[in-house]
């Protein structure tokens, strides 16, 4: 695996849960990898960020799927109809467990599908192998194997 | 006895028939005009016959008939007019009116006259038999259509009683759905938050560690611990809760890839306890593989989490074809889970499948005392049943019974291996 990172990342995260966007925030800090995030409280307010404000297109967005307002699901649909959204990478970052939405959410074309983790250091785990991952070759689109990121143990040190 | 009504305005002639008819034992009721005759007509008429003389003054033997006739009460009444011996007469009467009339004439022959009265009177008695028989079978009828109404009022009552059967079973149904999806929904959102319990804990002890005591890092792993007890008894929970929202279809499947998939996930267990796990052949049944899995999991893990200390887990899987007792066509299968775990006192064989019934302190034996119930459930979902045989230090042994569907038993089932 190439430990690499790009050079300046720009990421965006959709989520009504405060917690869960310091915890996203802090991890993103703690690996000190030159990436830029932003962070949008709700799906209405993604997609007025993403068609009107945003001074450039994120190459990730990370997604909740139960948002307030407008959910996941919507804003995945609207993203993957406009043209200059649609080939955002799209990384679904939920708690659900039920299959039939992980399988809605791989029809609708998002790219990938993250379970918030149960610890701090899983999270970190997780960022760090998928911000150290050339995405658009590992993940192409389409294979349902890789859908579901399963993240390496981290290595201890 | 046959009423007999005699009219002639003759007294000798009254008494001359009277003594030819009496000993044939008829009653004999004596008029003599047609008034006088139709008088008696007003009270009685349950006369099987009339003799009448035709010559009477004021009204004649015919007109006498003929307002006999008029009434619908007497009209069934047969009338002999006893005439001079002339057939004009006849004709005349003719010109009245048509009516079960005969006629004898005059000198009276008695054998002739006792041969037509004991026609009519014949005649009289068979009608009212029949007018008997008629009555009979009306009230028969009667009583018919009273049974069939009976009936058919408690056919309705047994198709409304069935209707509300129906009823109270979808809303029985329902509210069991309602219930699942409560604590689906309830589980789901309780599940959120012991997350992030579980996430500031580990946090806190990361980051502020060495910033603690012994003492406060202990709290911290008995928050953990606890977090981590809640977060596997929730996700039982929405297990349990599932199984009735996910109707998934049953499909025909090899139960021997589903145990051996379970075997492979429990491999570090197995090879942590040094378990001999055997799995002999098992059929193909219309299942729900998705339901199946978790129920070996839960027994297989079972056998291997109530192993006897120092002694390594024997496990073995196996099961048997047959046919219930009450119809022979019923086939189903059963499946053993045996081991040679601490096992359990028999009486408890039931109520080990109840939700959160546990038999051991979580402190001895991890778990959620939600598992056999889940069993229970997969197993009945699939109209079927489960059962425990066990003694304390004996071992237990888990029995899956799960019917053959009716389209499955004209072709022979396969067992895999």
């Amino acid at each position: 695996m190439t430990t690499t990172p790009k050079q300046f990342l720009s990421v965006l995260l959709a989520d009504d849960d405060m917690d869960d966007r310091m915890l996203f925030a802090d991890a993103i800090s703690d690996l000190k990898l030159d990436i830029d995030l932003q962070m949008v409280n709700d799906g209405a307010e993604l997609m007025n960020y993403l068609l009107t404000s945003a001074m450039i297109i994120p190459e990730i967005l990370f997604l909740d799927l139960n948002m307030p307002r407008k959910n996941g699901f919507e804003c995945l649909d609207e993203i993957k109809k406009s043209p200059s959204l649609k080939d955002i990478f799209i990384i679904i970052y939920s708690t659900t467990e039920s299959q039939k939405e992980i399988d809605d959410v791989f029809n609708q074309k998002a790219n990938l599908f993250i379970k918030k983790p149960n610890s701090f250091t899983e999270l970190k785990n997780i960022l760090l192998q998928v911000f150290t991952t050339n995405l658009k070759t590992k993940y192409s689109t389409g294979d349902k194997e890789q859908f579901i990121f399963q993240a390496t143990p981290s290595s201890k040190g | 006895m046959a009423k007999i009504l005699i009219v002639d305005d003759r007294e000798d002639n009254l008494m001359s028939i009277s003594s030819l008819l009496e000993p044939a034992g008829y009653q004999l009721v004596k008029a003599n005009s047609g008034r006088e005759a139709l008088k008696i007509l007003l009270i009685e008429y349950d006369f099987a016959l009339i003799l009448m003389d035709v010559q009477m003054p004021n009204l004649s033997g015919f007109e006498t008939a003929s307002l006999i006739y008029e009434r619908e009460k007497l009209r069934h009444i047969p009338i002999i007019f006893i005439t001079a011996h002339s057939q004009d007469e006849e004709n005349i009467f003719k010109g009245y009116r048509t009516g079960a009339v005969d006629y004898i004439y005059k000198p009276i022959n008695p054998d002739l006259l006792r041969a037509k009265v004991s026609v009519f009177v014949e005649l009289y008695r068979k009608n009212h038999q029949l007018i008997a028989q008629e009555q009979k079978l009306i009230a028969i009828n009667k009583n018919l259509e009273n049974e069939i109404n009976e009936r058919k009022n408690s056919e309705e009552k047994i198709k409304l009683l069935n209707l509300q059967l129906l009823q109270n079973i979808d809303k029985l149904e329902a509210a069991n759905k309602d219930l699942d999806r409560f604590a689906f929904m309830a589980s789901h959102d309780l599940q959120e938050p012991l997350r992030k319990i579980h996430v500031f804990s580990e946090r806190l002890y990361s980051e502020y560690g060495n910033k603690l005591d012994e003492g406060g890092k202990k709290y911290i792993s008995r928050i953990q611990n606890a977090t981590t007890r809640l977060q596997a008894l929730i996700k039982d929970i929405l297990t349990f809760s599932k199984i009735s929202i996910d109707k998934t279809s049953f499909v025909n499947s090899s139960l021997t890839p589903i145990v051996q998939d379970v075997l492979a996930e429990l491999e570090s267990v197995i090879e942590e306890k040094h378990a001999q796990v055997t799995v002999e052949s098992l059929p193909t049944l219309p299942i729900n593989p998705n339901l199946i899995r978790p129920l070996f999991y839960n027994l297989i893990h079972n056998s291997l989490k109530y192993s006897k200390k120092d002694v390594p887990p024997v496990i073995r899987i196996y099961s048997e074809a047959g046919t219930s007792k009450a119809d022979k066509k019923n086939k189903y299968y059963r499946i053993f889970i045996t081991d040679n775990g601490i096992g359990f006192e028999q009486v408890f064989s039931e109520q080990i499948f109840d939700m959160f019934k546990r038999l051991h302190n979580h402190n001895e034996y991890e778990g959620t005392g939600i598992g056999l119930a889940l069993c229970k459930k997969i197993v009945e979902e699939h109209n079927g049943f489960i059962s425990a045989r066990s003694a304390v230090g004996e071992g237990s042994t888990f029995v899956i019974s799960l019917p053959v569907p009716e389209f499955e038993k004209s072709t022979e089932i396969a067992i895999t291996n």
